[in-house]
């Protein structure tokens, strides 16, 4: 038995060294497209991450004041009691399955001087523990060097030592002004320094502990952010309007990253442009099944004729064209899926080491990358492949619909 | 009331600068049953007549009527429709589908009338197939038949619907003495077991001897229309 949609797959199978040749084309072109997905991928993970981690977190639990001058990072706008409010969110199931990490933080603007050498930083203030999974520098530290472990320890980028010429075990005297308003000077002792490979760490930050902070700043217990990691940064914008509900303070404010920053505009621009680029890789490719269509339907009038004499209708013709043109599309994007999906799987496991570039650009990125891919990709990619090639398949289907019988049967 | 009625039909192309007149003036009533043959030389309008009476093509003036309805104002969907449920045609080159095997391209108008189901379309099929002395032949794809066997799917596709008229364009003119006087014969028995309508045009005397009647065309005109018993 045979249907419209089966004729037009035998038709396929009629020219193989013309079909493979459509295969080939569109699985390149998609093997390429889902490659560039699996690094763009891997990117945007990298960029998220390290950019949310080292600024508000995934999700950022504030003052309403503190948000509207967040540039300024104002160690004023403070959240009282943040343990109380720690403690209810991690309460909440829903919310703490969501959660890998909680931690409350102060970033705040210094300016450090030695010896006539005067150099602006940024100090990130937080638990130390805590903060081991989440900025991980103690991962960074250069040998002679350690992590911070008590109070005035402080640890700072290694280029930011070299400008202003501090080592290990020097004092510094760090001045900054207070959520009072008032100057505060208080001396830290350095104990490391940490090189992370990444401009935006190594040039200007340094860390030191919250109770430090909190000390040198006068906030008493209070914290200028509480930073929330979350094991799937998709899920921002749900976890941030789960916890907004718990809480009543109206003074306080709980903004996903995707409201915070460039970090979601930058990632949703890299996003659209990658996705244009991959219709125009794909188009690319799927062009020569247009070719090829237009090529059968020279060669295949007489047949056409027959068909219409028979009682095809034009909009018969048209289908069975078009279905001719998205079953090549398709298996050759089933094919190059597989391709692509092969390479991004190579490369997630062994990584793309981007070491090389990295000291010259200030993104916030891991040194390696590992390209990934999801099913919303794989999909996407069959799809976009199965829908260029029905629509580059548009004019010969067309053609073949509007010709005209008589002179279709008397063709040779 | 004739089962196709063509009343003064005209029809002329234009070839480049010039205006050729391919029909000027035809009248001819068909009834049902009839085992009809236009003869004439080439260029006297046969193919064309046929073509007319077949809906694929158009009459510049005058009109078809089929049944007692007028053909001449149907869009090309309702055409379609109307070719699909009551004409066939048998082509000079049999115009199989390549790609399909014989049952499968027996079945096709079948499938385009989309009236029956799987297994009646293949029941009906083989029925004709047998009935065209193909047995056993019904999974071979056409490049596997001979130019006989060919046209005998052709014809096995033209009856599978049972249409109430059948068009041949010089049905016998590829094949050999023998294969044509069994393609005859074949639609000889068609037409008197089925009571199908056949007008076909042919050069061949073997066929233009089978008719029982013959309209002789010249220069786009009727020159002869002769009944046979």
């Amino acid at each position: 038995m045979f249907s419209l949609i089966r004729l037009a797959m035998r038709n396929v199978g009629r020219n193989r060294r013309r079909s493979i040749l459509a295969f080939v084309s569109v699985a390149i072109s998609l093997s390429v497209i889902v490659f560039a997905q699996g690094f763009v991928s891997g990117f945007v993970q990298s960029f998220v991450k390290n950019a949310t981690k080292n600024d508000a977190g995934h999700i950022r639990i504030a003052a309403k004041k503190f948000e509207e001058r967040s540039r300024f990072l104002p160690v004023t706008y403070t959240v009282p009691r943040p343990d109380s409010i720690i403690r209810a969110i991690e309460r909440d199931p829903a919310v703490a399955r969501e959660i890998e990490l909680v931690s409350p933080r102060i970033t705040f603007g210094v300016l450090l001087s030695n010896n006539g050498l005067n150099k602006s930083a940024l100090a990130l203030a937080g638990d130390p523990e805590k903060e081991k999974n989440l900025l991980l520098l103690q991962k960074s530290i250069l040998p002679g060097g350690r992590y911070l472990s008590g109070p005035r320890d402080l640890i700072l980028g290694s280029a930011l030592a070299k400008n202003l010429r501090y080592r290990v075990g020097d004092t510094v005297r760090m001045m900054t002004s207070g959520s009072d308003y008032a100057l505060h000077l208080k001396k830290f002792v350095i104990v490391g320094l940490f090189s992370t490979g990444m401009n935006v760490f190594d040039d200007r930050m340094l860390q030191i502990g919250l109770s430090d902070a909190q000390d040198l700043l006068r906030t008493g217990d209070a914290v200028q952010q509480i930073i929330i990691m979350l094991k799937n940064y998709r899920n921002a914008d749900m976890v941030a309007n789960r916890i907004r509900a718990g809480i009543s303070d109206t003074s306080i404010c709980v903004t996903s990253w995707t409201h915070i920053g460039d970090t979601y505009t930058t990632v949703v621009l890299v996003t659209r442009i990658y996705e244009w680029i991959y219709v125009v890789i794909a188009l690319l490719g799927a062009f020569i099944i247009s070719n090829i269509m237009m090529m059968a339907v020279l060669e295949r009038r007489k047949e056409i004729g027959i068909l219409k004499s028979m009682g095809f209708r034009r909009s018969q013709v048209l289908i069975m064209f078009l279905v001719e043109g998205m079953a090549l599309g398709f298996v050759g994007s089933l094919a190059g899926v597989a391709l692509g999906g092969a390479s991004v799987a190579i490369f997630h496991a062994y990584g793309l080491d981007l070491t090389a570039y990295m000291s010259r650009i200030s993104i916030p990125l891991d040194n390696v990358l590992y390209p990934t891919i999801g099913a919303a990709n794989i999909i996407y990619s069959v799809v976009l492949g199965t829908v260029l090639a029905a629509l580059v398949s548009v004019a010969p289907a067309r053609q073949a619909a509007g010709m005209n019988v008589v002179d279709a049967i008397k063709s040779v | 009331m004739p089962l196709l009625d063509i009343r003064n039909v005209k029809k002329e192309y234009r070839k480049g600068d010039k205006s050729v007149t391919a029909l000027s003036g035809v009248n001819l009533a068909i009834e049902k049953g009839e085992f009809l043959s236009i003869v004439g030389p080439s260029g006297s309008g046969k193919s064309t007549l046929l073509n007319i009476v077949g809906c694929l093509d158009t009459p510049t003036s005058g009109s078809v009527l089929y049944n007692g309805r007028e053909l001449g104002g149907l869009s090309e969907q309702q055409l379609s429709d109307y070719r699909r449920d009551n004409i066939a045609f048998i082509f000079q080159s049999y115009n199989l589908i390549p790609v399909l095997t014989v049952r499968e391209n027996v079945e096709l108008p079948l499938v385009i009338e989309r009236k029956y189901s799987k297994a009646e379309m293949a029941q009906k099929a083989l029925a004709v197939i047998e009935s065209v002395g193909l047995g056993g032949m019904a999974d071979r794809l056409p490049k596997e038949l001979s130019g006989g066997q060919e046209q005998r799917v052709a014809i096995a596709r033209a009856l599978v619907k049972d249409p109430l008229v059948v068009l041949a364009d010089e049905p016998t003119a590829n094949l050999d003495s023998t294969t044509a006087e069994d393609v005859i014969s074949i639609m000889q028995r068609m037409n008197t077991e089925r009571a199908t309508t056949f007008v076909f045009s042919t050069h061949d005397l073997r066929m233009e001897r089978h008719a029982k009647r013959i309209i002789t065309l010249r220069d786009g005109a009727i020159e002869k229309d002769e009944r046979r018993q």
